[in-house]
């Protein structure tokens, strides 16, 4: 119970802090800006309409997501370091691990809101040129959550022993290469050497596979996942964030706060 | 009953950079604080002080040695359970206003709902920002944020208080208030547990001080005996004497003339100063004042300043 507090009020606090930050906004109008710019571009039919919308909406939505999750992740605990304002709550009565999910929890939440806007944003499009969204596109839509919210987990592993501005650095670099991993497995069987080979396979295994909660082309082409594959995404998902949520907790708990 | 605050042999070496220079912040100190008291960690810059403070709360770990809080190890969450922290300099979260970043800080510590509002309220009365309820702290000026940061250590209704330079950044006013404070929290029956360099305020206000320098301790205990070992001078003070006889003693042992046939004279013992007073008393002048002069406290400061220096050479 007294835990459960703890954990409301930190999550609560941290959505407070984040939805002052004001790369939130510069990335939303960048969403918003990107989408209404692509259609004058293009003369299509309605069908092409709705493959246009759809796949620019959710293309732009993972940039920004991402984006989002590895730099206000990276800069939730480093950044509550580096201006020391993180001893008034590690003075109090808290396990460190708690304030690990309390920050993980307010920016889920906050990139929560911001994807549910995101898919309004697009459901309306669609509308407008008298599309279906079809239930593809939900279904691509919470594996984009999916994908954030894991980003969001790596990035508060590295926020917990280095700067803000590393930890979002790393995060990224993790991000984008955890949609490579099958092209990195791919090329390394390949591989002559048997050194080579062995070593990509183990970085393919290491990293986590981003890619399993891409669902862009189900959406883009209106078809539906079965929901085997959906359930498989979300316990991967939770097993990815519980690993790295833990391994957060595990090195904060263990770095001086100097 | 076991001591509040207890610290065995803490010893910090910081280390800069990947297994680069080394600094010795801490020394093997050792510690106790009793319940109910003010203890005073005086010691210049870079002595330590808030490294210690730092470890007492865990957000640092020791390189070797130990302690407890209340009977629970450092860094141990039990150990936090009644306590209340102001970091030196203290950094809020500024875009709250004084009463939110209150309540924020009182659920943390499981003050009940009804209880915060009421505490947060008597807290910024207390320290003097009922007028600024409403501003951000963004807005707020060094002393105002200095305030802030000792209500939200008291939040907790905590049994012991830990004040890294409670009084930095405050004018004479806050100075007194903080001092008004932390009287009444001892009064109340908590301890209170606070570092600084101005030493009038250890004067006025520590039951018992601890003095550390490079690291190390060099003295602790209360302040009179901490003092009172050592007597500088005995100062005499006499009148009644003819002038010229007051200036002809005057030149023969050094004293100041005071008025008119008035001395000051101080000696390095009682038995000089006796013998001078017989002298005086013979030659029909009047005793007006015996003062021990005793080392106060920015001497010994300075006495273990320079003892430390030179041991480093
Ligand atoms: N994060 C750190 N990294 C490396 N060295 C440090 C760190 N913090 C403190 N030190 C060193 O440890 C020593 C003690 O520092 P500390 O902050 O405890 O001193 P202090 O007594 O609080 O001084 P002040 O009165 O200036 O606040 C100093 O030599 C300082 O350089
Ligand atoms: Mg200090």
């Amino acid at each position: 119970m007294r835990t459960l507090v703890q954990l409301g009020t930190l999550a609560a606090l941290s959505v407070r802090e984040l939805v002052r930050r004001r790369l939130l906004y510069v990335l939303v109008v960048f969403g918003a800006g990107m989408i209404l710019l692509s259609l004058p571009l293009v003369q299509l039919s309605v069908g092409q309409w709705r493959r246009l919308i759809v796949d620019v909406g959710l293309g732009t939505a993972n940039v920004v997501l991402d984006l989002l999750a590895a730099v206000l992740g990276a800069s939730l605990i480093a950044g509550d370091v580096e201006r020391r304002s993180i001893y008034v709550v590690i003075a109090r009565p808290i396990p460190r691990w708690v304030i690990v999910l309390g920050r993980f929890l307010g920016l889920a939440v906050v990139l929560a809101g911001l994807l549910v806007a995101m898919a309004v944003g697009v459901t309306v499009a669609l509308r407008i040129v008298r599309a279906e969204p079809g239930l593809g596109l939900y279904q691509a839509w919470l594996g984009l959550g999916l994908e954030a919210t894991v980003v969001v987990s790596i990035a508060l592993v590295f926020s917990s022993f280095s700067s803000s501005l590393l930890s979002g650095l790393f995060a990224i670099s993790l991000a984008v290469l955890g949609h490579l991993v099958s092209d990195l497995s791919f090329f390394s069987n390949r591989a002559h050497a048997p050194v080579s080979r062995w070593v990509g396979n183990a970085v393919a295994r290491a990293l986590p596979n981003l890619e399993q909660f891409n669902f862009k082309a189900v959406a883009s082409y209106n078809e539906v996942l079965a929901r085997s594959a959906v359930t498989s995404a979300c316990w991967a998902a939770f097993a990815y964030v519980a690993l790295f949520v833990w391994l957060a907790s595990v090195i904060f708990s263990r770095t001086d706060l100097k | 009953m076991p001591s509040i605050i207890e610290a065995r042999g803490l010893r910090k070496v910081y280390s800069l950079g990947l297994g680069a220079r080394k600094i010795v912040a801490l020394e093997g100190l050792d510690l106790a604080v009793e319940r109910g008291e003010i203890f005073g960690l005086v010691g210049p810059n870079g002595a330590g002080k808030s490294t210690t403070i730092k470890l007492l709360l865990g957000l640092i770990r020791p390189t070797a040695g130990g302690g407890t809080v209340d009977g629970h190890p450092l860094g141990s969450v039990e150990s936090r359970a009644h306590l209340g922290y102001l970091p030196e300099t203290p950094s809020l979260y500024d875009f709250l206003t004084p009463i939110e970043f209150l309540r924020v800080c009182g659920r943390l510590n499981q003050v009940g709902g009804a209880a915060i509002e009421r505490r947060a309220e008597e807290l910024l009365e207390l320290v003097g920002l009922g007028h600024a309820r409403d501003l951000r702290v963004r807005r707020f000026s060094k002393g105002m944020v200095q305030r802030l940061g000792l209500a939200q250590a008291l939040i907790g209704d905590p049994a012991v208080v830990v004040l890294d330079e409670p009084m930095s950044g405050l004018d004479p006013i806050g100075r007194k208030d903080v001092r008004d404070v932390m009287f009444r929290l001892r009064d109340e029956g908590r301890t209170v547990f606070f570092s600084t360099h101005i030493l009038p305020d250890v004067e006025a206000i520590c039951d018992r001080v601890a003095l550390v320098s490079k690291g190390k301790l060099t003295d602790i205990g209360r302040l009179d005996r901490l003092l009172g070992s050592q007597i500088r001078a005995v100062e005499v003070t006499v009148s009644g004497l003819a002038r010229e006889q007051a200036e002809r003693i005057a030149r023969e042992r050094a004293a100041r003339i005071r008025g008119e046939g008035g001395l000051i004279a101080s000696f390095p013992t009682y038995e000089e100063a006796n013998r001078f007073m017989s002298e005086i008393l013979a030659a029909g002048g009047r005793v007006e004042a015996v003062a021990a002069l005793r080392e106060n406290l920015e001497e010994l400061f300075m006495r273990r300043a320079t003892e430390a220096r030179e041991a480093r050479r």
